[in-house]
Order: C-alpha cells, then structure tokens, then sequence
C-alpha cells in the first residue's frame, strides 16, 4: 500500500505524550468540526493539526499522505455535487449551457473536505506518532479487557506485515509467468485470485500460530499481567491538554463571532 | 468457540485481509474489501464475523480512509449474514451444481443487505455517490434521467453490489473448501 499507516518513530514532543492525551486532543479538535457548519472553522482545526505534526516532526508524511487519500475521493464529490445537487440554483461555471456548476453545491462538497479533514486529521496523527505497543498498554489501564484490546490493537501491527506478505506473494506470481504490470480491467480481476488466495491460506496458518504463540504467553490467564513498555500521565500531559483544548475554544469562538461581519464570504 | 484464542488471533488476520484484499481490488470494478469478514463468519462464526466486519472500517476509519466509520454497519452485517448462512449448513464443501445455487442466492443476499445498508449512509453523507467512478458514473447517469437522489443511488449500489459480492463470496467459499475439514474441527473447540 502506497499510503503509510502505521507508527512513524521519531524523538518529539508529541511521541512523548501519552496516547490518551492524544485521544483527548483528538476529540477537542474534532467537536468543532462536528458541532458547527463552517468551514472556516473546520479548516482552522485542521490547521491546528497539521501544527501538531510539525512539532512531531511528521509533517510530510501527513500532509502528503492526507492528500493522497482525500484528493482521488474528492473529485468525484465535487463533480456530482456541483453539477447535480438538487439544492443548486447560482450558477458559477457554464461547461455547456444546460450543464454547469452551482454554488450552493460546490459549498456543500466544501463542508464535507473540510469536516472530514478536521475530524479525521487528528486521529491520523495519533496511529503516526503512537506505537501500538503503547496504545494497547494504555488502553488497557484505562481498564478495556486483554480479550477485546488484543484484536483492536494488535491489528496497527499485522497490517504492515500482511502487506509485505502480499509483495512476496506478488513477486512469487510474476515470477511463475502472472502478469501484473500494462494490465486492462479484465485482466486485473484475474489476477485478483491467484494473488488473495495464497494471501487468506497464510493468513489463516498465521492465525494458528499466532494462537499458539498467545497461549504460550497466559492470554487466557487470569491473574495480573505486567507490560514491558510503560505509559503514564505526566504533569506535562495535562499541560499539553489543557493548553490544546484552550487553543480550540479561544480559535472556534474568534471566528463565530467574525463570520457575521465578512458577509457573503461568511462561510 | 467464536472467541477461543484462535477466534482472537483470527480477528487481526482476517481485517488484514480485508484491507490487503480490497487493495488489490482497487483497481477493478469490484469493491473486495467483506471477504475477511465472509471467512470469518463462515469458519469461525457470525458473531467473529460481525466483529471483523465492524473493526476493519472502524481501523481503516482511524488510518487511512476518513470515509469508512459509517459503513462499518455494512461490513459488520455482511460478515454476520454470511456467518448465519454458514451455521445453518448452506455452505457445504461440495462441489456441486446445487451449492453453486446456493452461493449465487447466498451472494444477492449479500447483495440485497449491502445496499439496503449502505444506500442510506450513501445519501445522507455523500449526497448518493460512492467513491468508485464506474457506480458514481451510473448514478449520474440516472439522476441526469431524472430519477430522485435515493432510487438513483439505490439502483447504482445495487449494480455494483451484485457483481461484487458473486465475486467475492465464490472466492471465500472456495478458500473455504481448501482449508481442511480436521483443522477447522479442531480450532471450533
């Protein structure tokens, strides 16, 4: 997968943190995102974000990665949006003279970039800047049962391993003759199952092994376990809290009270 | 038996392949990404399958697709449908005429429940388009022939729905018949 997902290891700030602050800084972004209409605001909490992975020093990663995600989704939203929203009455742009873009559909598609940036922007960062072992760590003190935060969490380390898997799986194909590479639909489709079938065989021996491997380690143990890596809530992650949700409120209500001033432009 | 060990260790696995498979998918026509949670409710059972069906979008939510948290409903519904399917001794390993019925009405099952989920979700978020160009071109297609937003959106989804799940439940129910019949007793228990 061309999009990277998991754990990036830096030395920051941010990596520092405990994963539950950055759960609470997660959700304080995202509430003014959902709770009001304005993109002005949504952006201003993505903007809020992005600073956040500058101070982690992941701030490449996640913009490009966040653009290659949005973008190709995106498009198509804007084009049907804009041209057949049913709420769409303004014309902006003619491309053929029963065919064009109106406004109210265009800001429509525009909410929905923006929202979803400052909601899903936040959690993002977190699985960047957080090692699972840490996350599963934490959210077991918080008190969820091994049972129900193995599979949650357990799952940010298999993916990647499953997606190296499915290279090896690739070459071994091509090597035999499968071709994968100036491929049409039709072909791509047929090579959908000779590629996921050796994929699921070994997944499903993976699960074996895996099992055993827990059992080996008292999964099903009752009494009390330790963990090799520690995570705690520091003086310092407060602070951070405290300061981003400050942030968040003092930003938010800025610019509620200035959007009734700027007119037309209010969005 | 659903949550044994291996029911666990299968949980991460099998939203991998999920992932992995709708990856690979990415560039046809069909969607790919319920055959995890297909084999889990069929080997495993339809609770194991609900639950990889709701993790996998609730996972792809948090990491790379910003789009996938509503419809983990559908995929949780398609792993616990398949897995119903499965308990009630409809996906036999055989390879017959009649099991090949019974997977062609197990897939527009499949079918009918994915789009009389998603097509809600569709309507009310995205306004009725659905992230892959060829359904968004049908859509726009019907609406330009001036159906409403919703039967458009619904005709589309289940267009689309059809073929991908033929596709993708053949594939789990021949893996299904390749893993073998002793392994599968031995992990139930």
């Amino acid at each position: 997968m061309s999009i990277r997902i998991s754990f990036v290891p830096r030395f920051s700030i941010v990596h520092q943190l405990d994963p539950r602050t950055k759960a609470i800084v997660w959700i304080v972004v995202a509430l003014p995102a959902i709770a009001t209409n304005s993109i002005l605001v949504c952006l201003t909490m993505f903007s809020i974000t992005v600073v956040l992975s500058m101070a982690a020093k992941v701030s490449s990663f996640y913009v490009k990665n966040l653009a290659k995600i949005i973008v190709p989704v995106f498009i198509p939203i804007f084009l049907i949006q804009g041209l057949f929203n049913p709420a769409g009455k303004t014309p902006v742009l003619f491309i053929l003279p029963w065919l064009y873009f109106k406004r109210e559909g265009l800001i429509f598609a525009a909410v929905l970039l923006a929202r979803l940036l400052a909601i899903f922007g936040g959690g993002y960062l977190l699985t960047l800047t957080t090692h699972p072992g840490d996350l599963m760590a934490s959210m077991q003190k918080l008190g969820l049962p091994l049972r129900i935060a193995y599979p949650l969490f357990s799952t940010f380390q298999i993916v990647p391993t499953i997606d190296s898997r499915l290279q090896s799986v690739r070459q071994a194909q091509m090597s035999r003759g499968l071709k994968l590479e100036n491929v049409n639909i039709l072909q791509r489709l047929k090579a959908y199952v000779p590629l996921i079938t050796p994929l699921l065989m070994g997944a499903i021996e993976e699960a074996y092994r895996r099992s055993i491997a827990l059992e080996a380690r008292g999964f099903s143990s009752k009494t009390k376990k330790t963990y090799l890596r520690d995570v705690r809530l520091r003086r310092f992650d407060y602070c951070f809290a405290a300061l981003t949700a400050l942030a968040v409120i003092f930003l938010s209500s800025a610019i509620m009270m200035v959007i009734p001033r700027l007119g037309p432009w209010g969005l | 038996m659903e949550f044994s060990t291996f029911g666990i260790a299968m949980i991460p696995l099998m939203i991998g392949v999920n992932i992995a498979s709708s990856y690979l998918a990415a560039g046809t026509p069909i969607w790919a990404d319920t055959l995890g949670s297909m084999l889990a409710g069929i080997i495993i059972g339809p609770v194991n399958g609900l639950v990889v069906g709701a993790l996998t979008n609730i996972f792809k939510w948090v990491t790379f697709d910003p789009f996938a948290l509503p419809y983990a409903i559908v995929n949780a519904a398609i792993g616990l449908i398949a897995g119903i399917c499965a308990l009630l001794g409809f996906v036999r390993k055989e390879t017959s005429a009649a099991q090949i019925g019974r997977i062609l009405i197990i897939s527009v099952v499949l079918a009918v429940v994915a789009t009389l989920t998603s097509t809600p979700l569709n309507v009310s978020l995205w306004g009725g388009s659905t992230g892959k160009a060829w359904v968004d071109a049908i859509f726009a297609g019907f609406m330009a022939g001036g159906w409403q937003v919703f039967p458009a959106s619904m005709a589309a989804e289940f267009i689309s729905d059809i073929t991908d799940k033929i596709i993708t439940f053949f594939i789990a129910w021949l893996i299904y018949t390749r893993v073998p019949s002793q392994f599968i007793k031995t992990m139930r228990r």
